[in-house]
């Protein structure tokens, strides 16, 4: 495309006076002139663009085939003949001209593609609000995993493509914004120190941290594409194993300025309760808690009488906070032939459902693209982001700080509320913390400000008819700074007891991420074939630094980390510096024949030789039959090949000491980790087969896809014996394969059909997953999880990764299998209809099987609360230390992600008020949850996004249900 | 494929070689965050041994309380103080286990490192094997006959050392440390070439440090039934057991400087919720007026009840979270005296030294010391004076009375547990 506009440019300043051919294109349906339109001679480069009325002009000779591409629309060819040539393009249902990314700087046509290659536009995104772009993600695409590890405001969301692929390393896509790979952290908090769930610094942080990528706007996305696979994604090496996801952001694309405007107000509730016990008389009571109910507060020991008979329902009273949303957002487009902008804004606050919890956002982007000259172009983007959250204190905990465990440890029957209303709410009997108490005043506050930039310069080199060489060279850069603040106030029940009560965190993170990219791109076009060849540079560079302070003992009224007696610090950097160099070389036959090979090198200094490279090469094919056998409408066998790496942490090649001081002399001792020198990335190679194709003029269309992934070099934390003054090494030790399916089923009824003007779409995407350890080159462990009694994950020969293990053993000693995270399978309905003015869109989500370690129903019954206690609670507990199973459940759910009904008021409204369109709405999100799951999300993860060993309740942020009712209007 | 022929390629060539040189540094970096084997001195290892003994001290004391009936941890947020440690078995994976084993294997991996240092001199190697036994003994107190490692090269396929190895092992290394903490006192001017923290106030020098090392010495022969060793270590320490303060001693230190640790003991005795409660028996088989009680134990208005549990008794051993925790204490030597005396069969002796305590304490003295009685008494006074310090379970095992041992929850399987060898340490 870059290189159809340079000529196009060329040939309007010098032979627009010869122009043969002139004409409009315009939209087949509105007749609305569609402004930057490719049109150009097939099998040159010689081309132009349409101007801001529709028209174009080109020199060609009759008998000439002009190929006419926009966008959306379908590719139409057309002879040319003599004098004026109109174009009316259609809409393109079946997306086969969309282009997708092959390369770091070429692309295909989807009808060619040899990969599974998922697109979703930003439209598709923004149906109703969302607080974060990974969330957006979820249902859209088959073999995308997208899963909330907790309903906290800021999120904290795993995006998994195609299944396990490490078992210690980093889980999550690459993430690619306009041609800069950006950063994806999740920084701990520091709650979890609070909590005392782990230490600062930990290796698996708790507390479950947001994820950086969450701060990008999703209504600023023009679309998003999504390389699941190895073969795919190939070409960014040693960081893809995870996939790549590609995101463009709105480019302008000239003529009249257009404004957007859209205001959004809802709110938001609770979805799903744990339920509690409910005491019927005091006899209960005091079978439960003994005959000391005193202390509890039940005065009167008559067992008959007077039994208060309360029953609190503490979630409803804690979680039951009706949060409300504000989003405006902004956007304006325009420019002209030489010069495009986009400037998109958005300010959000949504509360949460717990008092003081919430989430705020504002962000601004400018890009702006301007042609200088004939030969060269430069575009440049840049994003600036303030997000806030305050997230509460959820999740694991061994202080019984947290809401969830609190509440597990309150009878009903207890009156811990503050009843006067005075602020001052009654030391909680049975906990040591009242969680009413805690969640009016404990601060959990993450403050993020971030400045992406990148910018991209096309220079043509050279050119012919028939050949052309060019320059494409992209920058970036992405800082963030993250600050992080917990505060408990002195006066709080659960800091009585200490010492030095009251605490403050202070946390402050940031982190600049580079990249320099630099490529050459050669495309020749030789009797009905194109070769497309490239060869690039990379470098990026990652450089974090983290600070935290852990303050206790703090004045009252203070917050500040210094107004204390006590404080500890810990300083954390972690710095990467990464080059690549890659080559591809990619064929097209004609329209049928598509075949690309190329070999991608890397080297990073988190690899222990740095100077050698690891090489990851790429090789795809796709036939593409057309029309056959009068069923078909095109059909296309696709197959690729690719490996991919997954980088070791930066700190595993190093065997350090660690700091141990006392009395304020400085004393080292061994490090707990043991470092290798000799570390290697982990190796993904990928093999992908599929079949698409669409049937009776587009009523159906299908791909269907099968791969095997191959993953060696796994990079193991092994345990070492204690005995040797560390616990754990780092090892290249293991080997692993993923096999999986995915299907994407469209149909569009009313193509053959009609039903009175309604516009129905449907499509469905399943998808499965299934990993395997091959290999093990220590000893099958448990790993993740707290204690094995408690459940754990099982690292064994022949075992699936995610298989859950208890204290049930065989008569030979082995583990019995409990259950496994990974599910049977996934499968979402997405359905849209469309009648005039009306539309209405919803998506439905299922999972089919998959296990998470419910210790929510522990926590539960250790308290003595659980709701179905009387039933199984004694015998759940009676068991512990043998029996696990009662703790294991399955996480089958079908959820309702989200609904919209929009109505577009008639243009002569709009008209009268100067605008020009203006619609309305009303949306919710996971407005309905079905599952047996008894906690209080089936998609929980106390870890994170660690590969393995997340699926661990510990009663995060209970999920909420939203509504919204959304106004949008142009001008 | 690729001919350049245009004049602009040749301007835009040298631009992009610029941006490439601009962009590369060297891939080979230290770890920007922590210190190599290289930067050690004695110095830092030292104190990083002495600080590491600290490292889930918390965890190591609960394991010993618990286990010998001095106290219980009722802590709703881990069921496993009151499960596993009550009833077992203890899971050799869990942190019960591992981390007080750790604990142990950290402090003897610096202490190796001196001894195989060349800057170390007599003072150091001293200390070095003086502590690196105390490391295992704490280890036998914890692991008794399951044994520990000897061998720390991580061969996990080695044999694991029978408790007696251990005590052997201990022995030796006492035996040379004192040694050469006595040519430290002659050669290097009685003074350490590196600082101690205040947990060894007054044992600071070789000549003082030797003191410690045959106290140590003392209670490892004691534990061997080696009385006639016992007393020749105590009589080398007789300067520090005659002391006038039972609390002389050396302790862990704690402070909130930065990298350093507070007292994990510390709780509130009156805050509403505690976890380290006192077993009720030490309450109620104490003699009546014993200070040992009075001052260091809270009675609470209520009863903290928990999985069938319960108690109304708080520790008040430490007044905050910076409290020195003793690793010796002259008291203990004295009681050490009197077990060596009753392994002699001079009970009168021994007699003698506990009523010199029990005085102190504002109890009744002893009369009628005996063959039949003297241990149990010793046991009695050593429970008292060594409150919380973590020595009852292994002096209960020693003379073979855990079945004395009170068994609160028979239905639910309650018994003295053993500890087992972590899982890391051994194949499969």
């Amino acid at each position: 495309m870059r290189i159809l506009k340079t000529i196009l440019i060329a040939s309007l300043f010098v032979a627009s006076a010869f122009a043969a051919v002139s004409g409009t294109v315009s939209d087949a349906k509105t007749d609305e002139p569609l402004v930057g339109t490719s049109v150009f001679v097939k099998g040159t480069f010689v081309g132009t663009t349409t101007d801001d009325r529709g028209t174009y002009s080109l020199d060609a000779s009759p008998g000439d085939v002009l190929v006419v591409a926009y966008i959306g629309y379908k590719t139409q060819e057309i002879v040319v003949g003599e004098g004026v040539l109109d174009i009316a393009l259609e809409t393109d249902v079946l997306r086969q001209d969309e282009v997708i990314v092959t390369g770091l700087a070429t692309t295909v046509k989807r009808r060619n593609a040899a990969n599974a290659v998922a697109v979703v536009s930003g439209a598709d995104l923004v149906n109703a609000p969302i607080q974060t772009l990974d969330q957006a993600l979820s249902g859209q695409f088959a073999g995308v995993n997208v899963r909330r590890n907790t309903g906290a405001p800021g999120g904290g969301v795993n995006v998994n493509l195609r299944g396990t692929s490490t078992l210690t390393g980093s889980t999550q896509p690459l993430y690619v914004i306009d041609g800069v790979i950006i950063n994806n952290d999740a920084n701990q908090s520091g709650v979890d120190v609070i909590t005392k769930s782990t230490g600062a610094g930990s290796e698996r942080p708790q507390g479950q941290p947001t994820n950086r990528i969450g701060d990008i706007n999703p209504n600023d996305i023009e679309s998003i594409e999504v390389l699941k696979g190895a073969s795919a994604a190939a070409i960014y090496g040693a960081k893809a194993s995870n996939g790549v996801i590609i995101i463009n952001t709105k480019r302008g694309r000239g003529g009249k300025t257009k404004f957007n405007f859209s205001t959004r107000t809802g709110q938001s509730s609770l979805l799903k309760k744990m339920g509690h016990r409910v005491f019927e008389d005091y006899t209960e009571a005091k079978d439960q808690y003994g005959a000391n109910l005193a202390s509890l507060g039940l005065t009167n020991s008559d067992d008959t009488t007077t039994w208060a008979g309360n029953n609190f329902d503490y979630e409803e009273i804690l979680y039951g906070e009706t949060g409300k949303l504000t989003e405006h957002t902004l956007s304006a487009i325009g420019g002209n032939e030489s010069t495009q902008f986009y400037i998109g804004g958005q300010y959000m606050d949504e509360g949460g459902i717990i008092v003081n919890t919430g989430y705020k956002k504002m962000s601004g982007r400018i890009n702006v693209s301007h042609r200088f000259s004939e030969k060269a172009k430069l575009s440049v983007s840049t994003n600036f982001i303030r997000s806030e959250a305050d997230r509460g204190v959820t999740g694991n905990d061994n202080t019984n700080m947290t809401y969830g465990f609190s509440i597990g440890f309150t009878p009903s029957f207890i009156d811990i509320r503050d009843s006067d209303g005075d602020g001052v709410f009654p030391d909680n009997p049975t906990n040591p913390s009242n969680p009413l108490e805690t969640a009016e005043y404990f601060v959990n506050n993450e403050l993020t400000h971030r400045a992406l930039g990148s910018l991209t310069f096309d220079y043509n080199l050279f050119k012919q008819a028939n050949q052309s060489l060019s320059f494409l060279g992209v920058g970036g850069a992405d800082f963030y700074n993250q600050e992080n603040e917990v505060f408990i106030p002195p006066f709080l029940q659960i800091e009585e007891s200490n010492d030095e009560p009251g605490q403050a965190v202070m946390t402050t993170t940031d982190n600049l991420n580079t990249n320099l990219s630099l490529n050459l791109v050669h495309k020749l076009k030789m009797s009905g074939m194109n070769f497309n060849t490239t060869a690039g540079l990379q470098y990026e560079t990652y450089d974090w630094n983290s600070v935290f302070v852990h303050a206790t003992g703090m004045i009252p009224t203070q917050t500040n980390v210094d107004k204390a007696s006590s404080q500890s610090v810990y300083h954390d950097r972690s710095k990467r510096q990464d080059r690549g160099r890659f080559f591809q070389e990619e064929i097209t036959v004609g329209d049928n024949i598509y075949l690309a090979f190329g070999m991608r090198g890397d080297v990073s200094s988190t690899m222990g030789n740095t100077e050698e490279y690891q090489w990851y090469p790429k090789l795809a094919a796709s036939y593409q039959f057309g029309e056959l056998a009068g069923i078909f409408d095109n059909l296309k066998l696709r197959f690729a090949n690719g490996e991919t790496g997954n980088m070791p942490q930066p700190r595993a090649k190093f065997t350090t000491l660690s700091s141990s001081n006392i009395g304020g002399i400085n004393g080292l001792i061994p490090a707990s980790t043991r470092g290798n020198s000799g570390i290697k990335p982990e190796r993904t190679a990928e093999t992908e087969f599929g079949a698409d194709f669409s049937v009776m003029g587009g009523l159906a269309t299908v791909e269907a896809t099968m791969y095997t992934q191959n993953i060696t070099d796994l990079i193991l934390l092994v345990d070492l014996p204690a005995s040797s003054g560390s616990l754990y090494g780092w090892e290249n030790g293991g080997e692993m394969e993923t096999k999986g399916t995915e299907l994407t089923l469209g149909l569009n009824p009313t193509q053959l059909v009609s039903l009175g003007g309604l516009d129905w779409n449907f499509r469905m995407n399943y998808y499965t997953s299934e990993s395997k350890v091959t290999k093990l080159t220590v000893d099958p462990y448990n790993f993740g999880g707290f204690a094995t009694f408690l459940g754990t994950y099982r690292i064994e020969e022949g075992w699936s990764p995610t298989a859950i293990v208890g204290s049930e053993t065989n008569a030979d000693g082995s583990y019995q299998k409990l259950g496994d995270e990974n599910p049977d399978y996934r499968i979402s309905f997405h359905n849209s209809f469309r009648l005039g003015p009306v539309e209405l869109a919803f998506l439905i989500d299922h999972k089919e099987g998959g296990h998470a370690i419910n210790l929510a129903n522990l926590i539960y019954d250790l308290g003595g609360t659980t709701a179905d206690y009387e039933e199984n609670g004694g015998d759940r507990l009676g068991g512990l230390g043998t029996v696990t199973q009662p703790y294991i459940e399955s996480t089958t759910y079908t959820a309702l992600r989200d609904i919209s009904l929009n109505y577009t008021l008639p243009s002569s409204v709009s008209d009268r008020l100067g605008l020009g369109y203006l619609k309305v709405g009303f949306s919710g999100r996971n407005l309905w949850l079905d599952t047996d799951y008894t906690g209080l999300s089936p998609e929980v993860s106390q870890f994170g996004n660690e590969a393995v060993g997340g699926s661990v309740d510990t009663n995060p942020f209970p999920l909420s249900k939203s509504m919204y009712f959304t106004l949008s209007l142009g001008l | 494929m690729k001919t350049i022929r245009t004049n602009k390629t040749l301007k835009i060539l040298p631009m992009i070689a610029v941006l490439f040189w601009a962009g590369c540094e060297d891939l080979d970096f230290p770890d920007p965050n922590n210190p190599t084997d290289e930067t050690a001195t004695i110095q830092t290892l030292v104190t990083g041994a002495e600080a590491v003994m600290r490292m889930d001290l918390g965890v190591y004391l609960r394991d010993l309380l618990v286990v010998g009936r001095e106290a219980y941890y009722l802590e709703p947020a881990d069921p496993r103080y009151t499960g596993e440690l009550l009833h077992g078995p203890i899971d050799p994976g869990g942190f019960l286990c591992y981390r007080p084993w750790q604990t142990a294997y950290k402090v003897i991996a610096n202490c190796e490192t001196i001894m195989g240092s060349a800057n170390a001199d007599a003072g150091a190697i001293g200390v070095a094997q003086t502590l690196h036994a105390y490391s295992l003994m704490r280890l036998v107190y914890l692991w008794d006959e399951s044994g520990a490692r000897l061998n720390y090269d991580g061969d996990i396929n080695a044999a694991v050392a029978t408790k007696a190895e251990v005590l052997a092992k201990i022995e030796s290394l006492l035996d040379a440390g004192y040694s050469d903490l006595q040519s430290a006192e002659s050669s290097e001017d009685n003074e350490f070439s590196f600082a101690l923290s205040s947990g060894f106030s007054g044992f600071d020098t070789p000549a003082a440090f030797a003191l410690f090392n045959r106290g140590l010495r003392a209670r490892v022969a004691v534990h061997q039934d080696d009385w006639s060793a016992a007393q020749t270590a105590l009589d080398n320490c007789s300067a520090w057991a005659t002391s006038s303060d039972p609390d002389e001693g050396v302790y862990h230190a704690f402070s909130s400087g930065a990298n350093d640790q507070g007292n994990e003991m510390y709780e509130d005795p009156t805050a509403t919720t505690i976890k380290l409660v006192v077993h009720p028996t030490f309450y109620t088989d104490a003699d009546a007026g014993d200070s040992r009680v009075s001052d260091n134990v809270v009675v609470r208005a209520d009863t903290i009840i928990y999985d069938e549990l319960e108690s109304y008794l708080a520790p008040n051993l430490y007044s905050s979270s910076y409290d020195p925790v003793p690793i010796m204490r002259a008291v203990e030597l004295q009681l050490l005296q009197a077990e060596v005396h009753i392994g002699n069969s001079d009970y009168s002796s021994a007699e003698t030294i506990m009523n010199t305590i029990r005085t102190a304490a504002g109890v009744a003295s002893y009369s009628g010391t005996d063959a039949s009685n003297a241990v149990d008494r010793v046991l009695h006074e050593k429970r008292y004076s060594l409150f919380l310090e973590g020595h009852r379970l292994a002096d209960m095992r020693h003379y073979g009375k855990t079945d004395e041992l009170p068994i609160d929850r028979p239905d639910r399987g309650d018994t003295i547990v053993t500890f087992p060898i972590p899982e890391t340490e051994t194949p499969g």
